[in-house]
């Protein structure tokens, strides 16, 4: 290809998982900082700031201060792990629209060393709105939605746990070649050993079918993505890799519309078809992985395959980097064995830049296209999804 | 240090859905339906997003359903969910065209999607809480 949309240029991933005394502020700025001098770029370069406001309220007129910026664009559109791709959609068409040049998203947590419980919560609110007053009796987790999504997907259409378990094992496969997976993976007292179906199968029940191998970690962590316009490109630091499609959706649970469908459905044809390339293209698949129910559903919503014969398709190994048949699946390890502090959206995006430029510890050989897509909020209750394509020439 | 707190209640006075619950304090499953389209309006508001219009009626269901899907929970933060576990929640489609999240009343072995449950309640003084119980298969 020529060229795309926008390009992304710096990336940066905090490398630790536990990161005690430092805060989710400071690791997006250092991350801002190393992302836009590994660009060539400078912090009054950027003239549009994205912020999902993990890290403090009202982020649209905090983080430009606490940066140091003053940008003339700011987007603090906030759905949980998509974030980050609705934000790279979002600033592909400002680029487009001539209003913008350079585009900086930042994100930080201290999920680990504030003890968080993100899966097994109740989240009740003081103050309910409508939708919360019918659910708060209940006591949903975020592992229990997705744990309703599994339950309905082994029990319509056979899969196996597995085949669901497959997911996990090749995400620690991956993860075991990546030295930052491996650290946080010790930091966070769990062996950086091989998984077998057969370990994941007898970790404890979370909530029915969910086992806690099927859960992504719980880690400290964060990262920087710039993104800048094409006549930019050419005088970047670093290779550019451009964004050929982007699109975003929402869905629901609600009578008559089956939990197996995610919004996955919607955003990534869309973005497929501005990107002009087919799943069968794809060489890199980033994938949120949450849990595991939640990879093998967005495979079958992107097309990898048809909906239900996920199990089948994710079978054999056939996702890991060094195996043909199949797109290699989120090749740092993922937040099932690398990082997921909170909302993961960003490290897709990452890792796939990595892929395309050759810098991945789980590297496919001559990696042209890449898909990301993120997941925001519940699987099985309200959710966000967000494709990016990206390729390099 | 593991003190158990009581089930969380609803709120009667929430707008959109505090007339939900004033319906189950009565022991009635209430749903809204359009007056306009007739479509069925559910979780409650003060809209059709169908056809638009602001004129909602209030029905009261028969209480049966099926179960969309289910799930049951051996692991909680909240000390009185803590003390429920292992217990069970899902979407139940209702035989009148709305889906309910709920608890049901059921063991992880014998709570599967497709089973077919009917409401039941559980009293906490001015508020009740429905919760669904398994129906014997014809």
């Amino acid at each position: 290809m020529t060229g795309g949309r926008a390009a992304l240029a710096g990336v940066y991933e905090y490398p630790l998982r536990v990161a005690p005394g430092v805060s989710a502020l400071q690791i997006k700025a250092e991350s801002a900082i190393r992302a836009l001098t590994a660009s060539g770029l400078r912090l009054a370069d950027v003239d549009a700031l994205y912020d999902a406001g993990e890290a403090m309220t009202g982020p649209g007129l905090a983080m430009p201060e606490y940066l140091g910026i003053r940008p003339a664009l700011i987007d603090s559109t906030a759905v949980g792990g998509s974030s980050f791709e609705f934000h790279i959609a979002h600033a592909v068409d400002a680029i487009e629209a001539g209003r913008i040049r350079v585009a900086l998203l930042t994100y930080g947590s201290t999920a680990r060393s504030s003890k968080r419980s993100i899966g097994t919560e109740a989240r009740l609110t003081s103050v309910p709105d409508p939708l919360r007053n019918m659910e708060d009796p209940y006591g949903l987790t975020t592992i229990g939605s997705y744990a309703m999504v599994a339950k309905r997907h082994m029990s319509e259409f056979g899969t196996t746990p597995e085949e669901l378990a497959e997911i996990a094992v090749v995400a620690r496969y991956h993860a075991l070649r990546n030295p930052d997976a491996v650290a946080g993976l010790t930091a966070i007292g769990m062996d950086p050993v091989p998984l077998a179906a057969a370990d994941v199968l007898s970790s404890r029940l979370i909530s029915s079918p969910i086992r806690r191998l099927e859960c992504c970690l719980i880690t400290d962590g964060g990262g920087a993505v710039v993104l800048v316009a094409p006549e930019l490109a050419a005088d970047l630091d670093v290779a550019p890799v451009w964004v050929l499609g982007s699109a975003t959706g929402v869905d629901y649970s609600e009578f008559g519309h089956s939990v197996l469908t995610t919004s996955a459905a919607r955003s990534g044809p869309a973005a497929f078809a501005q990107a002009g390339v087919a799943p069968a293209d794809i060489d890199i698949a980033m994938i949120y992985d949450s849990f595991t129910i939640t990879v093998l559903t967005i495979l079958e919503d992107l097309g990898f395959c048809a909906k239900g014969e996920g199990g089948a398709y994710v079978r054999d190994g056939r996702l890991r980097f060094d195996r043909p048949g199949g797109p290699a699946l989120n090749t740092d390890g993922g937040g099932l064995s690398s990082t997921h502090p909170g909302m993961r959206g960003i490290f897709l995006l990452i890792e796939a830049t990595r892929q395309l430029r050759g810098e991945s510890t789980a590297q496919v050989p001559a990696a042209r296209l890449a898909v990301a897509h993120g997941n925001g909020g519940r699987l099985g209750s309200r959710s966000a999804g967000g494709t990016v394509i990206l390729g390099v020439n | 240090m593991s003190e158990v707190t009581g089930r969380p209640l609803p709120s009667l006075e929430e707008p959109d859905t505090g007339p939900y619950w004033r319906a189950a304090a009565q022991r009635r499953l209430a749903y809204q339906r359009c007056t306009q389209c007739s479509a069925v309006v559910f979780p409650p508001r003060a809209h059709c997003a169908s056809c638009m219009s602001l004129e909602l009626e209030w029905q009261t269901s028969q209480g049966m359903g099926t179960v969309h899907t289910c799930t049951t929970t051996y692991q909680h933060t909240h000390p009185y969910f803590r003390s429920r576990c292992p217990y069970t929640i899902g979407l139940i489609d209702i035989d009148e065209g709305f889906r309910v999240f709920a608890e049901i009343a059921a063991t992880d072995a014998e709570a599967e999607p497709g089973i077919r449950v009917r409401v039941d309640w559980e009293e906490h003084g001015d508020v009740c809480v429905p919760v669904f119980v398994p129906v014997p298969q014809r």
